[in-house]
């Protein structure tokens, strides 16, 4: 108890919101505050200053938008407001949010790559700061001998917010079976990035003589009859070509026994 | 003058509780990491005491305690040793380092309170299927704890890309089948599906009274029906695995720092290209053939004795039981009906079975003559 007393005395007492004790990211960052820059202008209005993007102990990925109002004739106002992670941060700028911290004189933030800080001195000039550690961005490793799936698609360990976020933001539907989750097009050219991981029951290609077929959510199937055709490579032909049409070669894709490729425009069918 | 010798410079010890408690986990996660991921070695010689969670025979390789959420159970509640906690010695201070357990009993298996919870993800955004929700404190900084998640980083490996071959090819100088997966990453079970991991399918699904309740079965091979292995596979993102990734994985490749070789050789076993100097080829020629413990570690045939998760039959990448052991279930989508690898430990050494590529037909019932094991692989995109 002394201990926290003499925190309190000193106003080093962190009321950084508990749900950040490890957050994932920073994201959509003001493009005009610099970091330990005190925000003074535009005077009386509210700005989006960066969101903090982090996964519930439900296992839901959530972000905080968080809004200053900038001080002026009044007193300066932060405000946080937890959305899911595809929500949209603008919508909430002009409704009250999850937590308000008011009456700010000075407020000043500051994001690296593992820490967080917000520096807010009041109107009474007593002084808080609140400090998060930043997770960071998984990097995926190399793919080499004795790699596990697991670890080619996260950390090893994940730290979870210690609270369920349930009652914010709106649930995040997987895709249905039969939506396109990676747009290959006929010249090899892959638009948009994967989605497929938002697949409930997995995904199947449909090879097209690219080094990756177009992918569909649903279970896999390939090589039967009227399916889209197995992918067989591009490499074990050791031809010169990087991509392959199938109608002039479609070596790239293979089917049961007793069926056929069959080229519809550059994807390869069984028949 | 000399120069003034600097002092050592210290971690300052962080002024909030939450933050010292961020900073003590942090330094354990290593010691979280090496007790979860090498169970095996915090196995004790004298077995655990948690017959809910583990009752060990010596039938049982080690390895079967890596990523095993009921050795961790047995761990936190003094089956392995008296004082679980992980000591940590951080600021000059000794932090003790706990998991809470903090999760609903698993009423089938036992009712006590579980130190983790089994999951599959519900919404897309977490970027693992499956996984463990542990929550951890520090007996020094109560009132905080960290939930986190363990992911199951020992049950598959990669597949590197390369030219691969599959099936036999009756003479030599005939190429057969001959693929790539350039591009592709796929990764393989190690081992086959056990019973343990079919139980938390069951769970997750709202099927507990249709759990393996017998602990002393839970590391041997699940046999479900080939229906069921399906959607086992399935649910967790991931699909039987197939006849031509079984051979690849379990074919030595000649040179394993050319994947693009010239020509793609299809050895007999995995640990030797001519099946004639192998103990299968010695059985084929010699009846009385006596097989020794060395031959039964390649290979579990008939007259072995029974043993589950030994490592000694690993492939070039790291794939076990690729020749004996049990019959298994691979997908086909070559030939659909040679959907079975027959060499097991049901056959003798002397079975034309025990080679590589050599595939059978199974109608997808399992029998007594013919309990079929199965494993899952699953191709992640970049």
């Amino acid at each position: 108890v002394i201990y926290f007393l003499f925190l309190f005395s000193l106003n080093l007492f962190a009321a950084t919101p508990s749900h950040w004790s490890n957050i994932l990211m920073v994201t959509e960052q003001h493009e005009f505050y610099k970091n330990f820059e005190p925000i003074l202008k535009p005077a009386n209005s509210w700005q989006h200053l960066f969101s903090v993007s982090y996964i519930d102990r439900d296992l839901k990925r959530f972000k905080d938008c968080v809004f200053y109002k900038v001080p002026g004739e009044q007193a300066g106002i932060l405000k946080i407001k937890t959305l899911s992670e595809n929500e949209k941060c603008d919508g909430s700028l002009l409704n009250p949010g999850d937590l308000e911290v008011q009456n700010i004189k000075f407020l000043q933030y500051a994001a690296f790559d593992n820490k967080l800080s917000i520096d807010i001195t009041f109107n009474d000039f007593k002084n808080e700061k609140w400090v998060a550690s930043i997770q960071g961005t998984f990097r995926r490793p190399e793919p080499k001998l004795h790699l596990s799936s697991a670890e080619f698609k996260a950390s090893k360990l994940i730290f979870l917010s210690p609270k369920s976020q349930a009652k914010a933001g709106k649930k995040r539907p997987f895709l249905k079976d039969g939506t396109i989750c990676l747009d290959v097009n006929d010249d090899c050219v892959i638009p948009a990035a994967s989605h497929c991981d938002q697949c409930e029951n997995g995904w199947y290609e449909v090879p097209n003589g690219c080094v990756a077929g177009p992918k569909f959510c649903g279970p896999h199937k390939c090589g039967g009859k009227n399916q889209p055709a197995c992918n067989r490579g591009l490499k074990w032909q050791r031809a010169s070509e990087e991509n392959l049409d199938c109608q002039l070669n479609s070596s790239f894709a293979y089917c049961s026994k007793n069926l056929k490729v069959f080229c519809e425009g550059k994807k390869a069918f069984c028949r | 003058m000399r120069p003034r010798p600097h002092a050592p410079t210290r971690a300052k010890r962080p002024e909030t509780p939450e933050k010292l408690f961020t900073q003590v986990i942090e330094a354990a996660k290593p010691r979280l990491l090496k007790l979860w991921e090498e169970g095996d070695r915090y196995f004790p010689k004298k077995g655990v005491k948690c017959d809910e969670e583990i009752l060990h025979d010596n039938s049982i390789g080690r390895s079967y305690y890596q990523c095993n959420p009921h050795f961790w159970q047995c761990y936190w509640q003094n089956g392995v040793v008296q004082n679980p906690a992980l000591e940590i010695e951080l600021f000059g201070q000794k932090f003790h380092v706990s998991a809470k357990a903090n999760f609903e009993p698993i009423a089938p298996l036992s009712q006590n309170a579980r130190y983790y919870e089994a999951f599959k993800r519900t919404e897309p955004g977490f970027p693992l299927n499956y996984g463990y929700v542990v929550e951890m404190e520090v007996k020094e900084i109560s009132g905080i704890s960290q939930p986190m998640v363990l992911s199951d980083s020992c049950r598959d490996t990669y597949l590197p890309q390369r030219i691969y071959g599959y099936g036999k090819v009756k003479d030599r100088r005939e190429e057969g089948f001959i693929w790539d997966n350039f591009g592709r990453h796929l990764f393989l079970d190690k081992f086959y599906v056990t019973n343990r991991q079919v139980n938390e399918w069951r769970l997750l699904k709202g099927e507990a009274d249709r759990i393996e309740t017998d602990r002393k079965k839970w590391p041997h091979p699940a046999l479900i029906s080939r229906k069921e292995q399906n959607a086992y596979c399935t649910f967790y993102g991931k699909r039987v695995l197939e006849a031509k990734l079984f051979d690849a994985a379990a074919m030595y490749p000649t040179d394993l720092k050319n994947p693009l070789p010239e020509k793609v050789y299809r050895p007999d076993t995995p640990w030797q290209r001519d099946i004639t100097k192998t103990f299968l080829g010695m059985s084929r020629i010699n009846p009385d053939y006596q097989l020794t413990p060395l031959d039964c570690q390649l290979a579990q045939v008939e007259g072995c004795k029974e043993r589950y998760f030994s490592t000694d039959s690993a492939s070039w990448m790291g794939l076990l039981y690729t020749l004996g052991f049990y019959p298994e279930h691979l997908v086909n989508d070559i030939d659909p009906k040679m959907n079975l690898k027959k060499s097991s430990r049901f056959l003798a050494a002397n079975s034309e079975a025990h080679s590589l590529g050599s595939l059978y037909h199974w109608d997808g019932k399992q029998t007594p003559d013919l309990p079929v094991a199965f494993r899952c692989y699953e191709e992640v995109i970049q």
